[in-house]
């Protein structure tokens, strides 16, 4: 067997079953969720058919410059969830988050398709989309979760922060252990993923090179790659955007914001 | 000495202290008294530049206080919390000496274990509270000792937010012995206390007291 099954628009419909089936045991349990279900419905529908015409065009582009915007846009949507979902408001936090999504997932995508897979061209949207976007996407949690992590442990901390000012810290020293904390919750996630990856699951990715006909071998060394690119990505990003919104919590004469 | 210009200070639509014009000097001790509220606190934070003026210029030395940095400032001018703080998981020890990981006191010598050992008994706390954890003590014993943190740094002033406030007789007997013998040393104090603070040394102590938002200086 060479190459996908495919799946007929009958069967395709067939799958409506599983939502008819949630749709039934919301109504019976009175979850209230039966809109919800179908408007997500339709909307997965919508976006995935809207995705497939977009990329079947954006495939076949052979110039570098849109291949790049399109990943900003992409990058734009990703800071922009990311900015909604840390909830500070004395700190200004939207150009620190962008800067060091913008720096640090730009950076690892492009060394990723320039150096290790080695696409020719370096921009060929057929690689450097997806895999881009799967950097995004997994690392976009990441520095939402250091963001909050810093604002919530320099509240929660504020008293000995300033304590640590009365004697003469530096507004970074008097936040290094907050600093710390921040960065590794946001790493952790993924050093974590390569400790279970493989044991409890086929990762998504892989599982599609497999469907898609690829080597096992190419579906293991290309998950791999994917592994390590997210703890890079992660890092990175992490260690960015700590440090450019801690600058922010503290004035220019060392007095905490928050 | 620390000269406070023509300083207002409050919040944004209210105003706490309009048109201070002060001068503190080392080797005096200042005490600030007046209402709750009436901006006490604020007033000590100001001096250590954790609250702004919204008027006026505060100088160190005749050097305005926006020109130092802040690192430097506030070791020379230091603020002690009402309640004070300490890193509650690690030994008494380490927490006077942790001023001293910090660059700005970096190239000064640590303090010897008998030094630490002689300001406890100046304070009437044992040795061997060095070794305990900070959260095991009461804040009597807390506050003698961010006394004593802030001293090793020797700094030129030391500014004390109701020091005798909430303590067992202990504590505030050894803070009172403290204070009345830095008339004698090279050390300015600013208290903010709304008690009074004893018959410490008779005639050395400004009283200073604000109400009605302005600050107006007693002799009595």
């Amino acid at each position: 067997m060479n190459g996908v099954i495919e799946i007929g628009w009958l069967q395709l419909g067939l799958c409506l079953l599983f939502i008819l089936a949630a749709g039934m045991a919301s109504i019976a349990l009175r979850l209230g969720l039966q809109r919800d279900l179908l408007w997500g419905t339709v909307r997965t529908f919508a976006q995935l058919f809207m995705l497939g015409l977009v990329l079947k065009y954006v495939f076949n582009i052979r110039i570098w410059w849109p291949v790049l915007l399109i990943f900003w846009c992409m990058l734009a949507f990703a800071v922009q969830i990311i900015h909604g979902r840390v909830k500070e408001k004395s700190v200004r936090h939207l150009d620190t988050t962008f800067f060091a999504m913008f720096l640090s997932f730009t950076l690892i995508t492009m060394i990723i398709n320039g150096m290790i897979v080695q696409v020719r061209p370096w921009y060929e949207p057929r690689y450097f989309l997806p895999l881009g976007g799967m950097v995004i996407g997994n690392s976009m949690n990441a520095i939402a979760i250091a963001l909050e992590r810093l604002f919530g442990e320099l509240r929660k901390s504020k008293d000995l922060v300033e304590m640590r000012l009365t004697l003469g810290a530096t507004y970074r020293e008097a936040s290094a252990d907050i600093t710390r904390a921040a960065v590794r919750a946001g790493m952790i996630p993924s050093i974590n993923a390569m400790m279970g990856v493989g044991m409890v699951f086929i990762p998504g990715m892989m599982t599609g090179q497999i469907l898609a006909g690829a080597d096992v071998i190419t579906a293991v060394k290309y998950q791999i790659m994917v592994m390590l690119m997210l703890v890079g990505s992660t890092s990175v990003g992490s260690v960015l955007v700590v440090l450019l919104s801690l600058r922010r919590c503290f004035t220019r004469d060392g007095r905490l914001r928050l | 000495m620390i000269e406070l210009r023509d300083v207002s200070f409050g919040y944004t639509d209210t105003p706490l202290c309009v048109a201070i014009d002060l001068t503190l000097r080392r080797r005096e001790i200042a005490l600030i008294r007046g209402r709750s509220g009436c901006g006490k606190t604020s007033l000590l934070r100001l001096l250590s530049r954790f609250h702004l003026p919204s008027r006026g210029d505060l100088l160190l030395d005749g050097r305005p206080y926006s020109e130092l940095r802040y690192e430097e400032l506030r070791t020379r001018v230091i603020y002690i919390h009402q309640t004070p703080v300490m890193e509650d998981r690690i030994p008494v020890l380490e927490n006077l000496l942790l001023p001293f990981t910090f660059g700005i006191h970096k190239i000064r010598e640590k303090p010897k274990k008998d030094e630490l050992e002689g300001l406890c008994a100046t304070f009437h706390l044992p040795p061997e509270v060095l070794h305990r954890e900070a959260v095991t003590l009461s804040v009597g014993e807390k506050q003698r000792v961010a006394i004593i943190r802030a001293h090793l740094l020797q700094p030129e002033f030391m500014l004390l937010d109701e020091p005798l406030a909430n303590l067992d007789d202990e504590s505030a007997g050894a803070i009172r012995e403290w204070i009345a013998h830095q008339s004698h040393a090279n050390l300015g104090l600013v208290m903010a206390s709304h008690q009074s603070v004893g018959d410490l040394a008779r005639g050395s102590v400004r009283f200073l007291e604000i109400t009605g938002g302005r600050l107006y200086e007693r002799r009595d």
